[in-house]
């Protein structure tokens, strides 16, 4: 007589649909997969224990990266995320001036193929290097695609703080990626926004706007 | 027709228009420039393009494996099932004991032993402790005791819980609610806590450091260890806050003890016992 296995509870059925999600962003919090599975493995089970906690309706993702988030900070880094240095009254946005027309032009079309190897390999280790809280927040905005009120609230700090550390993480991404496609010649040296653009200005064509941001397949 | 004071304003929303952040009005005004500024289309070209590879990038590096997927569902399965087993196991309990008066919260507090008016004169006379003296029928040895506190206190052994919300796991054994202080106001970390064996009892076992000191709060069963610590002479008695605290020198640690509501605290460390103490008459 064997137990057959009990049909998954509602509870379960969704975990588990969200496990490549919560794995992504856990890896890229740990950046170790071991601790990344553990630290997955709590997070649901601490989401089942507070599961009436959670409002019908709203964002289960969220809630659940959230725990995953709260999780990360009281197991590993007791007090808070990692501070940076860098974390502070934001930059003057136009002193992004390392990106001109010819990164754009070979950087912005990920079916490059050459480029995009190359983006897929070193974005990793580029977010990797960014301070803990600037990279849970572009992981949170650009990966997830949840909004400055939820990473807020995920974060436990005000909607500024969030933009403010997507712009700095960003602009640090970028210029690691940068650095990448120029080591392997995809792009030359490099001429400041506002500086008269090179290859941009010669084909005058309106690049079509991508309004939405397509999930990835 | 691009110049710097025509793109900045776009420059400056444009993670904010790619994140979708930005209002109606906004928008447009966005879009009227992006339409007519092949930079600044450029740059969003590219803000999509990293996110997107960001995206199939962090996703790719991090497939749930079917064991993985399996240990996750069985943790799930296995944890709905404890919880229904304590459920109907701790009905009963819960209400013999009044705790199903007791909001989770409460119990934190309730760690926080030393908050109502116990008098010093109760606390020195036994007679006033019909459960403990009753529980006493071995002889008296509260050095033994003082010994284990010190040994376990420098035991290495890894702990068996990390995660302060799971230390409930460890009530079933030690009998009595585990939970952990967090004690920052003395700048300390808590490590872990596990469950050791105390005379004939077991107790839970919570270490933590304070300023490069290890520290051991133990939490056990005051009614059920035979030997209830402040009833002895053994130990001198201070008032912190108000609060009567018992404290000890064993082997050159300090042992700080008193209990609560039939749950003993004690804290071993290599700290003066005043701050032993301190810690005790802290937990409110």
């Amino acid at each position: 007589m064997k137990a057959r296995p009990s049909p998954p509870t509602d509870f379960e059925r969704e975990a588990m649909a969200q496990l490549p999600t919560l794995l992504a962003v856990g890896t890229r919090l740990t950046r170790n997969a071991a601790e990344a599975e553990d630290l997955v493995q709590d997070t649901l089970l601490k989401a089942l224990r507070a599961r009436e906690h959670f409002a019908q309706g709203s964002n289960m993702r969220a809630w659940l990266l959230r725990i995953l988030t709260n999780t990360f900070i009281n197991r590993y880094r007791r007090g808070g995320l990692e501070r940076s240095v860098l974390d502070g009254p934001d930059a003057d946005p136009l002193a992004d001036g390392w990106i001109g027309a010819s990164t754009m032009e070979a950087m912005r079309d990920p079916e490059s193929r050459a480029l995009r190897a190359v983006l897929e390999k070193e974005i990793l280790q580029a977010l990797d290097e960014l301070p803990e809280e600037f990279r849970l927040a572009v992981v949170l905005s650009d990966v997830e695609e949840l909004s400055y009120r939820e990473i807020a609230e995920i974060m436990g700090c005000p909607i500024g703080t969030v933009m403010s550390r997507l712009h700095r993480g960003r602009r640090l991404l970028k210029g690691r990626l940068y650095q990448h496609a120029r080591s392997l010649g995809i792009v030359g040296p490099e001429h400041a926004i506002g500086v008269e653009p090179r290859a941009a200005a010669g084909d005058g064509a309106v690049i079509p706007i991508d309004r939405k941001r397509g999930r990835v397949a | 027709m691009t110049s710097v004071g025509g793109c900045r304003p776009t420059v400056t929303r444009l993670d904010a228009y790619a994140d979708g952040e930005l209002s109606p009005d906004q928008v447009l005004e966005v879009e009227a420039h992006l339409s007519e500024c092949s930079s600044c289309s450029g740059h969003l070209q590219l803000e999509h393009a990293v996110r997107k590879s960001a995206r199939r990038a962090t996703y790719a590096a991090a497939v749930p494996s079917d064991a993985f997927r399996e240990r996750v569902l069985h943790a799930l399965q296995a944890e709905t099932a404890r919880a229904e087993a304590e459920a109907a196991e701790q009905a009963p309990r819960a209400s013999m004991l009044s705790w199903n008066n007791i909001t989770p919260l409460a119990l934190a507090a309730a760690v926080a032993l030393l908050f109502t008016a116990t008098t010093n004169e109760k606390r020195n006379q036994p007679a006033t402790m019909p459960v403990a003296a009753a529980a006493v029928s071995e002889p008296f040895n509260v050095e033994k005791l003082l010994d284990e506190l010190v040994d376990q206190h420098i035991d290495r052994s890894e702990p068996s819980v990390t995660e302060a919300s799971l230390l409930d796991r460890l009530e079933p054994e030690v009998g009595v609610p585990v939970h952990a202080p967090s004690l920052v106001q003395y700048g300390a970390r808590w490590e872990g806590g596990r469950v050791v064996p105390l005379r004939n009892e077991r107790a839970a076992s919570l270490r933590y450091r304070v300023a490069g000191h290890r520290v051991t709060l133990y939490v056990y069963n005051a009614e059920r260890l035979q030997e209830r610590l402040p009833l002895s002479n053994r130990f001198k008695k201070r008032v912190v806050r108000d609060e009567p605290v018992y404290v000890a020198w064993k082997r050159g640690y300090s042992i700080a003890t008193t209990d609560r509501r039939g749950v003993g605290y004690a804290v071993a460390s290599d700290l003066g016992e005043d701050e032993g103490a301190e810690i005790l008459a802290s937990l409110h």
